[in-house]
């Protein structure tokens, strides 16, 4: 049966075929997923030529696969010398390494660049525990040590830092407790360690606030603010010592920027302290704002000690302080900088330090983005210095299908209300600059006289001030408790339903 | 910044106490608080070596972390100077990881205190070390 043998051997061939293209799919496959695994993979058959080299081992090697495949173990070995650290003794492990029984561990370092890596050797082997080979693995560990050294190098550092205050609080105690002393000097010894008690207290707190921003505790609340009531609030409660002045220049036309008006607030309280610590001999301390395209750069000068060109790189990083006679009364916990950073970089912004050196003042800069166009609009604008109500309340007005726009101060407000009309505003009375009332008179001034207002506030109202409110044409007057937002969304869907407008 | 306690009188042994932090310099010098010592003190490394250069003390109270020189530079320095041969060091680190421990040893420091220290070891080991 000639005709069937034919079609027999056809039919055998097109197998063939079929499980050739499966098994070089198979490989492909294979080869794919060792590449991507993202550790560099060798692999040596029994007579220890080079049978595999994925793309991560030419990616930490530099050497490139062809150049390897089907060359012995000793070739590969002349090839990788130069780039390894002290070869002679990884070779002397490596010679035990090839051992058909167990996994070896070697530690070793790749050169140009330095990385360091864990490479470890082990038998291949076949399901049935024949063994084909062995698999060298190289995984590149230079980032977690790396890490762990920066985390020793923190521990290190925070140690140091709370033992200093901590020797004078123990020190002190010991000798009041053992000796006696004049009036006078418990007095001295006393104020010392409150002092620095004080300092330990500054040391954690600091510590602590940039653990939160790093490790992404503290979350920003960003909305539209108005840059000069934050630098005048500033200003305000962190500013002028007994022999500085500040002067803040600003320009006319400054655009809202994104912040969180809480966080900008310490940057802000950090940069003008540092000013005046680091002016020891007083001077002027000028705040100024800048606004290039879409940025507002907000300056700080000072006419104090300067810093010395070789330390200005390493201002912004934990623990480091400038190391000058000079400076040694001043105290600080060297994290002020670092957690301004941090800040100003998850505002999407820059900071930045100048000085022409020592004596010679400084400048610290940061920037903040202004706040885009479509980024100013809303059904129901929310004056609210509570960041978190305000979001409580977006989330109600959502719900019943309003967008709501957020301004942390009345300020804030009044900058939006020039580019927007809401249909309805909610309002607290106790704002940070011009309160909610004289917020409210200006309102019903201007073209906004008409639309519906909710007041939330916690203060406790005379009658004649919710009366007053009232003849204002407030909506509704609501105490701030959990359930206020809820409230203040149905009398502002109320409202608007009244007016015709939903 | 040298500075005597009282009238400087060539029969009193003279200490030196190198340290940055203020606060640390005069817990040390109220814990010796006698006056049979003429104590010097120091605020960074250079001024500490020069101090030590000029006045040969008996003793030096040592901080490891200070601007210029660091403790340890300093008292390596001591220890390869036969002029200073008798100098007697304590070192009072608040760097207490092991490591550092070692090294403040096996430079040749007497003893090794770190800080928070009790002044009352800090007595102790100071009459030691001056006994040595």
């Amino acid at each position: 049966m000639v005709t069937s043998d034919i079609s027999q051997t056809a039919e055998v061939e097109r197998e063939l075929r079929s499980a050739n293209l499966a098994a070089a799919t198979r490989l492909a496959q294979i080869s794919a997923l060792v590449d991507a695994i993202g550790v560099g993979v060798i692999l040596v058959d029994r007579e220890l030529m080079v049978a595999h080299w994925n793309k991560e081992a030419t990616r930490l090697t530099g050497i490139q696969a062809d150049k390897m495949l089907g060359q012995s173990a000793t070739v590969l070995g002349q090839a990788i010398a130069p780039r390894v650290e002290d070869y002679p003794s990884v070779q002397a492990h490596l010679q035990h390494a090839f051992d058909p029984a167990e996994t070896t561990h070697l530690p070793i370092v790749l050169l140009e660049p330095r990385r360091e890596i864990d490479l470890t050797v082990s038998p291949a082997l076949l399901p049935s525990g024949a063994q084909v080979g062995f698999v060298i693995v190289l995984h590149d560990i230079t980032a977690v040590t790396e890490l762990q050294r920066a985390k020793d190098e923190l521990i290190g550092m925070v140690s140091h830092e709370l033992r200093t205050p901590l020797t004078s609080i123990v020190g002190f105690t010991e000798l009041l407790i053992d000796r006696s002393f004049s009036a006078a000097q418990q007095k001295q010894y006393l104020g010392n360690m409150l002092k620095e008690g004080r300092r330990l207290t500054d040391l954690i707190n600091d510590f602590l606030d940039l653990q939160g921003l790093e490790g992404g505790y503290r979350k920003l609340d960003l909305g539209p603010a108005d840059v000069r009531t934050a630098i005048e609030r500033a200003v305000a409660t962190g500013g002028a010592g007994q022999n500085t002045q500040i002067d803040v220049d600003l320009p006319e036309e400054l655009p809202l920027v994104m912040a969180d008006t809480n966080a900008v607030h310490q940057v802000l309280l950090n940069m003008l302290a540092n000013a005046r610590k680091y002016s020891p001999g007083g001077g002027r301390i000028k705040v100024f704002a800048t606004v290039f395209d879409d940025v507002v750069e907000v300056s700080i000068l000072d006419h104090g000690l300067g810093i010395p060109a070789d330390a200005l790189p390493k201002l912004f990083t934990k623990f480091f302080r400038v190391q000058s006679p000079d400076r040694r009364q001043i105290s600080g916990t060297g994290l002020g900088l670092a957690i301004s950073r941090r800040i100003v970089e998850m505002h999407g912004g820059r900071v930045g330090a100048e000085s022409a050196g020592p004596s010679l003042g400084s400048r610290f800069y940061f920037t903040l983005r202004t706040v885009s166009a479509e980024a100013k609009s809303g059904d129901v604008l929310l004056v609210e210095d509570d960041a978190g109500f305000a979001r409580l309340l977006e989330a109600e007005l959502s719900l019943a299908g309003l967008t709501s726009l957020w301004a942390p101060d009345a300020e804030t407000a009044d900058r939006l209300l020039a580019q927007m009309t809401p249909r309805a505003v909610v309002l607290d009375l106790m704002l940070p600059g011009a309160s909610g009332e004289v917020f409210l008179a200006r309102l019903r001034a201007s073209k906004g006289g008409h639309v519906p207002v909710v007041v939330v506030s916690v203060k406790e109202l005379e009658a004649i001030e919710t009366l007053a409110l009232r003849s204002a044409g407030v909506v509704a007057v609501l105490k701030k408790h959990s359930g206020a937002a809820k409230e203040a969304a149905r009398f502002v869907m109320e409202a608007l339903t009244k007016a015709g407008s939903v | 910044m040298a500075t005597n306690t009282t009238g400087s009188s060539a029969s009193r042994r003279t200490l030196l106490i190198a340290d940055d932090e203020e606060s640390v310099r005069l817990l040390v010098k109220v814990t010796i608080g006698s006056d049979e010592f003429n104590v010097l003190e120091a605020t960074d490394g250079d001024e500490a070596w020069s101090l030590i250069q000029e006045h040969k003390p008996s003793l030096v109270l040592l901080d490891v972390r200070m601007p210029g020189r660091t403790g340890l530079e300093i008292l390596r320095a001591i220890r390869s100077d036969i002029g200073l041969a008798g100098t007697k060091v304590i070192i009072l680190t608040a760097s207490a990881l092991p490591a550092d421990m070692a090294a403040g040893l096996t430079s040749g420091a007497d003893f090794y205190l770190t800080k928070p220290f009790s002044p009352r070891d800090l007595l102790a080991r100071l009459d030691e070390a001056l006994l040595l």
